[in-house]
């Protein structure tokens, strides 16, 4: 047990604050993109 | 055992007055989105105008509704803390991985092609019109079972909290979303989320921080291991590892598959705008799912053993919350449902009226036209859903539950191969559709809407799978498509 959980469940707060993390890395990793798209004319 | 017996409570006036001033604001939203409503594009893309925290809060409270909220919160009260497993694979799975693997590339081959709607960019990305009807069957399909499900859990919540009749909740709610989203279109529908996802989070947040000030976190786990056993603290908990499983993915696969979440991609306004919506949404959903999930096993040391478990959460936030704080937390439950049947309806008469109508059976019809087409079939749609609603011909979680997964086994697939694999074909696009939702109807029809007679295999699973093969397996077997086309579009 750690700080009253078990470790399933504990692992699933990990994976939480995990992602909270990757998600911020993700959009200040982020490059300035263009957004300049063509046009498909199909 | 405790029985919860609804009566005229004190909280009721002052969770009206909220209430009622929140569907005001729904209202005046609804008004200001159909000043803004100038062409067919703004009305279905809001002209790609939302920036960041509107794309991310209308995404987040539109995957979320009532049924996280009472009924998974509930389910999380019998089961266990092993749930909490849910909240680590939506917050990753649904919230964070969908965004960063479909955002912007959905986003561009949407522009791309000048799509509206998701089936559109489909049908053009595979060069398919055959599909077109096929997939514009699915949606209105999944999307009418979606908004059948979610309206009768808002009235029937409304029902409960505010002692009206149920035919009565019906109405209320079938007017203020019928109303926003018919006049103001996707833009009404984008700020009224954006206001829902607010309201949700403060009172999730208040939620959690009053379970927090009564049983504590570290003390609150010890407790509930010493009152209820390892079984109730431990994994799988009260539930065997396959079902655990099988509710991570179900409740996970949902944003991937269902076209009015997608859509919401093809709002923002740029990459810088898909960039920042992926931390606001996640760190929205953090608060979400796990304040639910925290507070669902605590209702134990609360409310203590024996409630029902839709019953859980209602009374939870009436046993610990006062007057104010009940007003704001059943309005962010309402909010949760109505931003959820909001999306489902106005998909349902894209497909229908531009889909269906306008790009399979009536060509030349101009897009003036088809805009109050739109706006008349959403009537019909949400008038026809209130109707089926009322019949009561199933449960909420099953209707749900098939819809979800028709729409998955259908889209899917073709969606991220469309994005990623250059070898998909339209032929392989048609039989992953066909396929994979006959697969759906058939499983739910022969082992019911969970997998009840199939040792809890839900629908979903066996619909992906044949979904996945045949999309393969047909596309490797027939032509390719251009190579300059397919390099353009994953250029």
């Amino acid at each position: 047990m750690i700080f009253g959980l078990s470790w399933g469940v504990f692992l699933a707060y990990v994976v939480g604050l995990i992602t909270v993390a990757l998600s911020l890395v993700t959009a200040f990793a982020a490059k300035d993109e263009g957004w300049k798209v063509d046009r498909i004319d199909d | 055992m405790q029985n919860y017996v609804p009566g005229l409570e004190g909280y009721i006036p002052t969770a009206i007055i909220i209430f009622v001033i929140y569907i005001a604001a729904n209202v005046a939203i609804g008004i200001w989105g159909m000043r803004k409503i100038k062409s067919a594009d703004s009305y279905y893309t809001s002209g790609h105008s939302m920036g960041s925290w509107a794309v991310a809060l209308a995404f987040g409270a539109t995957c979320y509704s009532a049924t996280l909220i009472i009924g998974f919160g509930g389910k999380a009260y019998d089961v266990g803390t092993s749930l909490m497993w849910v909240a680590a694979s939506n917050i990753f799975f649904m919230t964070y991985l969908v965004w960063v693997v479909l955002g912007k590339k959905v986003r561009k081959l949407q522009e791309k092609f000048g799509a509206f709607t998701v089936t559109e960019m489909i049908v053009k990305r595979y060069r398919s019109e055959t599909l077109r009807p096929i997939l514009a069957v699915v949606v209105a399909f999944s999307m009418i079972a979606y908004t059948v499900a979610v309206l009768t859990g808002t009235a029937r919540l409304f029902e409960v909290l505010f002692h009206i009749p149920f035919v009565w909740a019906l109405i209320i709610v079938i007017f203020v979303i019928g109303f926003y989203v018919t006049t103001g279109g996707i833009v009404s529908t984008i700020y009224n989320d954006f206001l829902q996802g607010i309201v949700m989070f403060f009172g999730i947040l208040l939620l959690f921080l009053y379970v927090y000030s009564t049983t504590g976190f570290v003390s609150g786990y010890e407790e509930l291991g010493s009152r209820l056993g390892d079984v109730y603290v431990t994994m799988p908990g009260r539930i065997s590892w396959w079902g655990l499983i099988s509710v991570c993915i179900v409740t996970s696969l949902i944003p991937w598959g269902m076209p009015q979440i997608v859509h919401y991609m093809f709002i923002a306004r740029d990459a810088k705008a898909i960039n920042w919506a992926i931390p606001i949404v996640t760190i929205w959903s953090f608060i979400i799912v796990y304040g639910i999930y925290y507070a669902g096993p605590m209702a134990q040391l609360i409310l203590g053993p024996g409630i029902h478990t839709d019953k859980v959460m209602p009374m939870l936030i009436k046993t610990i919350m006062p007057s104010l704080g009940i007003g704001i937390v059943l309005s962010s439950v309402a909010a949760a449902s109505m931003s959820t049947m909001a999306g489902t309806t106005l998909q349902a008469s894209f497909a229908l009226s531009r889909d269906l109508c306008q790009k399979t059976f009536w060509k030349g019809m101009s897009d003036e036209k088809v805009l109050t087409l739109s706006k008349l079939v959403n009537i019909v749609v949400i008038v026809f859903s209130a109707c089926l609603a009322y019949l009561r011909l199933a449960n909420i979680a099953e209707i749900f539950m098939v819809g979800a997964a028709a729409s998955c086994a259908a889209f899917v697939p073709i969606l991220v191969c469309g994005l990623y694999w250059k070898r998909g074909t339209a032929a392989g696009a048609i039989w992953c559709a066909v396929l994979g939702f006959l697969t759906v109807l058939v499983w739910s029809m022969l082992f019911g809407a969970e997998g009840q007679k199939a040792g809890g295999l839900h629908a979903i699973i066996p619909g992906q799978i044949v979904g996945w093969i045949t999309f393969v397996l047909v596309s490797r077997k027939t032509k390719p498509l251009d190579r300059e086309f397919v390099r353009k579009v994953m250029s």
